[in-house]
């Protein structure tokens, strides 16, 4: 998948988990400050991403992730 | 999500968690939660105890509860615990049932995930853990 899909994935993951709106889910948003996803949530996301990913994801890639942009170059290296 | 597992326990409302209406305080129901949760981790071979040996507390992060009807002083009520995930966090549901009727009275759900010592929040069951589940669930 290319970056873009990745997003586009992801922004919908989170609409669907969180009601963040699309629009918000930029490059630069900040996981905890700009979209409001807390440490509970960011756990359902992992879980979320595994099954759409299957088991290459570790839910300890995502420990030290801050913004949308490092969840994707983390979705993008797997 | 199918229920893995679940545990029963039986309860009699007591006389201090009624409130000035004359039903159960909103704060209490998740006492009653607390005590069919016991008895399910009992069950799948996890009390809090092993946990803790195992080098994790395991709190509640997150709940939900529905009220459907009142709790009166007295009523024997029928408290359901059923495991719904454990791999990554432990998922559990209740329901409340009047014991006669076997009513609906209340229905929640509750989140726990693993946390070390120092406070660490795992994103994943420890493997100790998902294996005494399983071991639980393959002997029931």
């Amino acid at each position: 998948m290319t970056r873009q899909e990745l997003h586009q994935q992801l922004a919908s993951t989170l609409e669907e988990l969180f009601d963040t709106p699309a629009a918000e889910v930029t490059e630069d948003a900040k996981l905890y400050e700009d979209l409001d996803i807390d440490s509970i949530d960011t756990m359902d996301l992992v879980l979320q991403l595994k099954q759409q990913k299957g088991d290459k994801i570790s839910p300890e890639l995502f420990r030290d992730a801050r913004t949308v942009g490092q969840v994707l170059d983390i979705l993008e290296g797997l | 999500m199918a229920e893995l597992a679940w545990a029963d326990v039986e309860i009699d409302i007591p006389f201090y968690d009624v409130d000035t209406y004359r039903v159960v305080w909103h704060g209490n129901y998740p006492k009653y939660f607390e005590v069919s949760r016991c008895k399910l981790l009992e069950q799948l071979g996890i009390p809090y105890s092993t946990l803790e040996t195992l080098g994790f507390f395991y709190p509640v992060v997150a709940m939900e509860v529905k009220y459907l009807k009142p709790l009166h002083f007295t009523q024997r009520i029928v408290v359901r615990a059923s495991l719904r995930e454990y791999r990554n966090k432990l998922d559990i549901r209740y329901i409340i049932r009047d014991y006669q009727s076997q009513e609906v009275i209340t229905k929640g759900h509750t989140d726990q995930v693993a946390v070390s010592p120092e406070g660490d929040i795992q994103y994943e069951a420890p493997e100790q853990v998902v294996q005494l589940v399983e071991q639980a669930l393959a002997s029931l």
